[in-house]
């Protein structure tokens, strides 16, 4: 099957408009632009190409390039060069053709009407996309059910928590039965009960309507519970593009290993292998995986010690998209590519 | 076509209702309309005392009264468009708007309209309520009335259009407050919104009535007051060349200002 969205060495490059002095009239203006000021890449070129129905997370600090690339997937930006498919379309020349199939949600910038009930906007929402009177009423009634907005439906969105107002948004944007789904940090200012309800109603709709989710988030938890896979963005460069759980590996190779033993203190030495801390009970170490296995630290010390217990500890997303932020990973692990 | 005006009809009556929500809000503003009345309801019957004369330049004194009943009633009700779009087009909101099938332009008339329907009305019924319990009724006619209708109609979309080519020019400019007290203050003195153009010197007379300012107060406060059959004709079409002609503008501002957020990001 065809993929549902295809990038291929899409780039964006924000030309500097030159500054000209204005000299004497009879002189022709000159211009004055640094030439240590070049233009400024947003994107480098990337490629990347998603299947219907995945759920994907596309991470990076602030200013990496996520917005260029996701304006122009939704066709609100003109590349520089390169090309990208969504749906079989050119977004930046089918851009109102290619709204009626995508949906998306700000989580920063809200299109319900503030004193009005959801009821309005939703109501709005099916003119706007050219849903038949019959229709758009099913669909509310669907997503009224599946989101639990019944007493909500009549409220003032002013009278509503934040986390109401989401599940409003996210229902709002879903009325039309878009295809791709375009989240941009869905959780934000949400307490963490609401972040796993809304967590697992966008779940739902990847997996029970099939829509393609497409998620910016920095919330690590909102990574690894929403998306298979992850497509990291630094410095307008595509670092990562692979499975949720295989960034532990490319980012960040180390693992806690915490002991127990009746006879210690574990002593060990191998490459890549740190004592973090050692007593006659307990001890720690910091392995790096990729110059030492986790099995041979165990089976050296299960063969040597009366191990009472064994924890091995990885490191948290949050940790690994720290890492990613700050750049504190190995160089030779900027790989791209799925596995 | 049934389905694109289907989509702004809508934007127009959620507008609407919107604004009808806090009503309460609006009419406490209108409370200064009342203040503005009755002053200029002095100012004028103590102006024409002064004079000696009970018609001046086709008016009377009730006529100017109901005159600025409307002029205010349309200038005080427009949103202020520069201040809300302005935040839009610099910190560029505009681009998550265009991810929805709808015209930018068409979207903020149509929702401009709504609120302005709500206010203006609001505004008239509070001012024409100062000048009935002053002066009583102006004499009208039923063609003056739907005449008149037409007028606000088409002074609310000038008004719009001014708004809106002030906020599309921010796509280039840092800054278009000036603009926008510029215009607020050409709408306000040569598009007769204080004083009845006909009372101005002849000479400036003739050239604010081909200004588009006069569009805005002028032109539908005049039809109320003094209806004359053989000229609303011409008027109206003035008004409706300038109205096409600021709306033409805007629609390429926007399209020049859109294709400069395709390419620059804003």
């Amino acid at each position: 099957m065809a993929p549902i969205m295809e990038v291929h060495q899409l780039s964006k490059v924000f030309r500097r408009p030159v500054k000209r002095k204005l000299g004497w009239p009879w002189r022709r203006a000159v211009p004055v632009n640094d030439s240590d000021s070049p233009d400024k890449v947003a994107l480098h070129p990337i490629n990347f190409e998603i299947a219907a129905g995945d759920s994907v997370a596309f991470i990076g600090p602030n200013g990496a390039g996520k917005s260029t690339t996701i304006k122009m997937l939704t066709g609100i930006l003109h590349p520089t060069s390169g090309d990208a498919r969504v749906l079989g379309m050119r977004p930046w020349e089918q851009r109102v053709k290619l709204s009626y199939r995508i949906g998306t949600v700000f989580g920063q910038k809200s299109q319900l009407w503030y004193h009005l009930p959801p009821r309005d906007t939703f109501e709005l929402m099916g003119r706007i996309y050219g849903l038949s009177n019959a229709d758009y009423r099913l669909r509310r009634d669907e997503l009224v059910d599946r989101f639990s907005l019944g007493p909500l439906m009549d409220t003032p969105v002013r009278k509503l928590s934040l986390g109401e107002r989401m599940r409003c948004e996210i229902a709002g944007s879903f009325l039309h039965r878009p295809e791709i789904l375009f989240l941009d940090e869905p959780t934000i200012g949400l307490d963490v009960v609401v972040k796993q309800h809304i967590r697992e109603l966008i779940r739902n709709l990847n997996r029970n309507e099939g829509v393609t989710v497409f998620l910016t988030s920095h919330d690590a938890t909102d990574v690894e519970s929403l998306c298979g896979r992850v497509l990291v963005i630094n410095h307008g460069q595509l670092l990562f593009d692979g499975a949720t759980n295989q960034m532990v590996e490319r980012f960040l190779h180390f693992k806690e290993v915490h002991l127990q033993v009746a006879d210690g203190p574990v002593w060990f030495a191998a490459p890549g292998v740190e004592v973090q801390s050692s007593s006659p009970t307990f001890t720690s170490f910091l392995v790096d995986v990729t110059q030492t296995p986790i099995e041979r630290v165990l089976s050296y010390v299960l063969k040597h010690h009366q191990v009472r217990d064994v924890r091995i500890i990885e490191p948290s997303m949050e940790e690994i998209i720290r890492a990613i932020y700050t750049e504190e990973y190995p160089v030779a692990q900027k790989q791209v590519g799925p596995e | 076509m049934a389905t694109t005006w289907a989509k702004y009809f809508a934007v127009f009556r959620i507008a609407l209702k919107n604004q009808w929500a806090y009503i309460g809000e609006a009419a406490v503003r209108s409370i200064f309309l009342v203040i503005i009345m009755y002053v200029f309801a002095q100012l004028w019957s103590t102006t024409y005392a002064s004079t000696g004369h009970l018609m001046l330049a086709g008016y009377d004194v009730r006529s100017v009264v109901w005159y600025l009943a409307v002029t205010e009633a349309i200038v005080m009700g427009t949103p202020r468009l520069v201040s809300t779009l302005s935040e839009e087009i610099k910190e560029g909101d505009i681009a998550y708007r265009l991810t929805k099938p709808v015209n930018y332009v068409l979207y903020n008339y149509a929702q401009f309209l709504g609120e302005a329907t709500v206010r203006v009305l609001l505004n008239l019924v509070i001012g024409a309520s100062v000048a009935i319990v002053f002066f009583g009724f102006p004499s009208l006619s039923w063609v003056a009335v739907g005449t008149f209708v037409l007028a606000v109609l088409l002074a609310i979309t000038m008004q719009f259009t001014l708004n809106m080519g002030i906020s599309l020019l921010l796509f280039w400019i840092e800054d278009g407050r000036g603009l926008d007290l510029i215009a607020s203050r050409m709408v306000m003195i040569l598009g007769g919104m204080m004083i009845p153009l006909p009372l101005f010197p002849k000479w400036l007379a003739e050239i604010c009535l081909w200004l588009p300012f006069q569009v805005v107060a002028y032109l539908p406060a005049n039809t109320l007051v003094n209806f004359r059959p053989e000229q609303i004709a011409s008027e109206l079409f003035r008004a409706g060349m300038w109205t096409l002609l600021f709306a033409t503008a805007c629609a390429l501002l926007y399209r020049k200002g859109v294709r400069q957020l395709h390419v620059q990001g804003g």
